[in-house]
Order: structure tokens, then C-alpha cells, then sequence
């Protein structure tokens, strides 16, 4: 992959990053029982590391996951947190993920999203803010989960990301590295 | 290969160096945002100010293509619509009457008094433009901000009465927090019961009213206003008529229609005046001191005598 692509990549990561932080601003209805915007940061992030995970690096999901953080009146870096570590997790265990096929992947992604919450609704929780009622982490989560597919799709079929046709790589005693 | 492989584990040590070093900075981040929220939580509303603004070419022909779509579902109760507001407009006629002769009345009755009203309260509107986002608050973004005279502690009403205050101010927007919010608490006054209450946001439909003096006093369907006290809210803005949930405790349903905010008021205070001191008659107050000395008399005033 030559150098200028990676960085279009990265450009384009970029762009979908903000508009994916910007959607969930939008609404007609400002009621307690508004449908809750699915997290479509977290869904383009890991679907775009499994995919290719070299364009949608670390400092890059810093950023985006902070600047969403500020904006979407979140916990002040407790979610970026959260996004980084479920990503570098993804991102270890890209190639596994890849192999299992969508339904799997899908499944995967939506255990990791729950882990995280809960996970972030104890760190709430123990730093003695409001943490999120159960029943709204469940809607987000099912938003999210309903998402994913799409974001995959759009990726897949209108970004044409593919997986980098990796040569795999053998040591000198045989070993996949 | 022996080097190659060397230098790609040095990668990955340095990278799980650098991951573990950004997991506590983010950690360090947010530990600063519960500990010094107000100066994090400034930060946050110069940086939305910037980015919501400029994003709006993204926002602005979203909401309005579905506010179009809201609109056309809508279409089809058209015709019973118009049937109850002709209905409405009935009933409403002779209620505008009685409300103008009464208008004329009192205004007669207060020359008569000499009575000197509040001063009026001044009031900005603004287009409610963005949602949080997120379940953690519940507030929405206002379209005008400190140039337009917006401060924070402001209240916002929409056509039928209170809906939130203003907490954070920018450039151009301003953070609107609702009612319903579990950081809102506002001081109420009912005025069937001669009561006062705090009436407190638990991100529910209804708020909790609590402190009343004797609860079992207030009936469910009294009138809910703000008292005014703290300084912070103008007295008698209507927010609601008290109910009472399933578990007996006292709630606010709240007039302001949510579903459907667009336009609101902030009402900007005129400034009230600021009692410093002890009226005349209360005691002996020392003769305040003379800020210049006095000047000496011209001696052209003794020539003219």
C-alpha cells in the first residue's frame, strides 16, 4: 500500500469519524423517552480497524473519541478511554475476527459494546457520578448493534475497504508470525 | 530476519508503552473532570461552540427534511384537526373577550393604585438546534450565545412556560439544561397550598417536588410556579400542575412540550434593584462620607448678598 493511500484512508476515517459524532445531534424530540442515538463512533471505529486496521490509528481514535466525549456531553475522557481499549482489543484480534465470518464478528463487536458500558458504568460508579440506567444502556446497545451491519456495508461497498491481502508471513521455522 | 524481527518487537513494545500511557491520561482526564468540572465543562461549550456551528451544514438539512416528514404525517388528520381547533376558536373567542375586559380593568385599577410594576422582564428567542446526544444529559444546544446577551442562570420558556435554564455559554450557543435533568433543581411556589418546594430533575418525564412544608396539603392538578427565591429564576413562570405517581410521591407534570421544542425565549433579567442597607427609620445610620471635600464658597456669593 503506497503511502498516499494510507493517508487518503486516514483523511476519510477522519470525515466519517465527525459525521458520525455530529448525527447523533440531531433530533426533533427533546423528551426523557427520545429514541437514544445509537454509539456510531464506536461501530465505525471497530468495523474499520477490523477491516484495515492500519488507517484508523491510535492518535486518530484518540482524537475522534475525545472530541466526541466534549461533544456528545459524555464523561470528560472516560469514553475515549473505553473506545481505546475496546479497539486496541479489536485491532489485536483483527485477523481472528475477520476469519469468523460477519455473524460472528457481529455477535463479537456487540459482547465487547456491553462489556464496555458496563464497565464504564462502574468507573461511573465508583467515581460517584450518575451512572446510566440499565434499561438506557439496553437501548443504546440494541441502536448500536442495529447499526453495525450498516456501517459494515457502507465501508464495504461504498469505501471499498478490504481487508490488505496479507502474505502471511513465516519465520524461519515455519511459524505463522 | 534475526534484526527485522528484533526491531518489529521493539515496535510493539514501544506501541503498548504508548497504550498504556494514553489509558491513564484519558483516566487522569476524566479523574479532572469530577474533580474541576466548571473549568473542564468550560472547555466543553467553547469547543461545541466551534465544532456544532460548523457543522451544521450536516445538521441543518437533516432536521429540516425530517421536520418535512413530520409534517406530512400529519397530513392525514388534517381534517379532524380543523374541526377541534374551529371548536377551540368557539369557546376561545369568549374567553379573548373576558380576558380584554379584565385586561382594561386592571389596568384602570393599578392607575387608580399607583402601582409600580416589576420592571418587564427583556427576552431573546433562539432555535433549539442540537440534542446532547448521549443519555449522560439531558439539554439541548441554543443558537445564541454571549454576543447575543445570554448568560448563564437565564431561563428559557417555551410558548407555555418554563423549560430549562441556560448552563454553559459560548460565543454563538448556548447550553440549555432541561427541567428534567437530574442536576436541575428549581425553587417553586404553589400557590393554592401557599407552599413552597424544590422541585428536583431525576432524568423522568416528571420531576420530583420535594421539601414541601406539609405535603399532604398539595393536591394533585394545583398550579406549579417558580418562587423566585435564590434570584436566579423571575417569579411566577408557570412550570407545570403537580401530580401524584404510583408510589405516592409529589411530581411536576411540566407544560413545556418537549417533543416539540423549536423556537424558545431566554429571558434575560432586567436587573432587579439591590437592597444594600437598613431603611432610614430602623436606627441611627453614620452620615456617609463625603467622597470630595466640600468647596470652598465663592466669595462672589458674599459680595451679592
Amino acid at each position: 500500500m503506497t503511502g498516499w493511500r494510507l493517508n487518503l484512508l486516514r483523511a476519510v476515517y477522519l470525515v466519517l469519524a465527525v459525521l458520525c459524532i455530529t448525527v447523533p445531534l440531531i433530533t426533533l424530540d427533546y423528551s426523557v423517552h427520545r429514541r437514544l442515538p445509537p454509539d456510531l463512533l464506536f461501530a465505525l471505529t471497530i468495523a474499520w480497524i477490523i477491516r484495515h486496521h492500519r488507517s484508523a490509528n491510535m492518535p486518530l481514535v484518540i482524537i475522534m473519541a475525545l472530541l466526541a466525549d466534549f461533544v456528545l456531553m459524555r464523561p470528560v475522557g472516560l469514553g475515549a478511554m473505553m473506545l481505546l481499549i475496546t479497539s486496541e482489543v479489536a485491532r489485536n484480534n483483527a485477523r481472528v475476527l475477520r476469519d469468523y465470518g460477519f455473524v460472528l464478528e457481529w455477535v463479537a463487536v456487540g459482547m465487547g459494546f456491553v462489556l464496555m458500558m458496563l464497565a464504564q458504568n462502574l468507573l461511573l460508579a465508583l467515581s460517584l457520578s450518575n451512572p446510566l440506567s440499565l434499561g438506557d444502556i439496553g437501548r443504546i446497545t440494541l441502536a448500536t448493534f442495529v447499526s453495525y451491519p450498516f456501517i459494515v456495508a457502507f465501508l464495504r461497498y461504498i469505501i471499498r475497504i478490504r481487508p490488505t491481502t496479507t502474505r502471511l508471513k513465516i519465520n524461519r521455522l515455519g511459524r505463522v508470525i | 530476519m534475526a534484526g527485522h524481527s528484533s526491531t518489529a518487537s521493539n515496535w510493539k513494545i514501544l506501541r503498548r508503552f504508548v497504550l498504556g500511557l494514553m489509558v491513564v491520561l484519558c483516566l487522569l482526564l476524566f479523574l479532572l473532570w469530577r474533580i474541576d468540572n466548571p473549568r473542564i465543562e468550560r472547555f466543553r461549550m467553547m469547543l461545541v461552540d466551534r465544532f456544532v456551528p460548523s457543522m451544521s451544514w450536516v445538521l441543518a438539512p437533516i432536521t429540516g427534511f425530517s421536520r418535512m416528514l413530520d409534517d406530512y404525517r400529519s397530513y392525514d388528520q388534517i381534517y379532524q384537526q380543523n374541526l377541534e381547533l374551529r371548536r377551540e376558536l368557539q369557546r376561545l373567542e369568549v374567553w379573548r373577550e373576558a380576558a380584554s375586559q379584565l385586561e382594561q380593568k386592571n389596568a384602570e385599577l393599578r392607575a387608580l393604585n399607583n402601582l409600580r410594576l416589576n420592571p418587564s422582564l427583556a427576552y431573546i428567542a433562539g432555535e433549539l438546534m442540537a440534542d446532547a446526544g448521549s443519555p449522560f444529559s439531558q439539554s439541548g444546544l441554543l443558537n445564541v450565545g454571549i454576543i447575543d446577551g445570554v448568560a448563564d442562570g437565564q431561563a428559557v420558556v417555551d410558548g407555555k412556560g418554563l423549560i430549562g435554564r441556560i448552563a454553559g455559554v459560548g460565543e454563538h450557543t448556548a447550553r440549555l439544561l432541561f427541567l428534567t435533568d437530574s442536576s436541575s433543581q428549581v425553587p417553586v411556589t404553589l400557590p393554592a397550598a401557599r407552599q413552597r418546594a424544590i422541585m428536583v430533575g431525576d432524568n423522568t418525564a416528571n420531576p420530583v417536588l420535594e421539601f414541601a412544608a406539609d405535603p399532604d396539603e398539595v393536591a394533585a392538578g394545583m398550579r406549579v410556579v417558580t418562587s423566585g427565591d435564590g434570584g436566579v429564576f423571575p417569579p411566577d413562570l408557570l412550570v407545570g400542575e403537580v401530580v401524584r405517581s404510583p408510589d405516592g410521591r409529589l411530581r411536576v407534570a411540566l407544560v413545556a412540550d418537549y417533543r416539540n421544542a423549536e423556537f424558545l425565549r431566554v429571558l434575560r433579567n432586567a436587573g432587579e434593584e439591590q437592597i444594600l442597607g437598613p431603611g432610614g427609620i430602623i436606627g441611627n445610620i453614620p452620615p456617609p462620607e463625603p467622597e470630595v471635600a466640600p468647596a470652598p464658597e465663592p466669595p462672589q456669593d458674599e459680595a451679592a448678598q
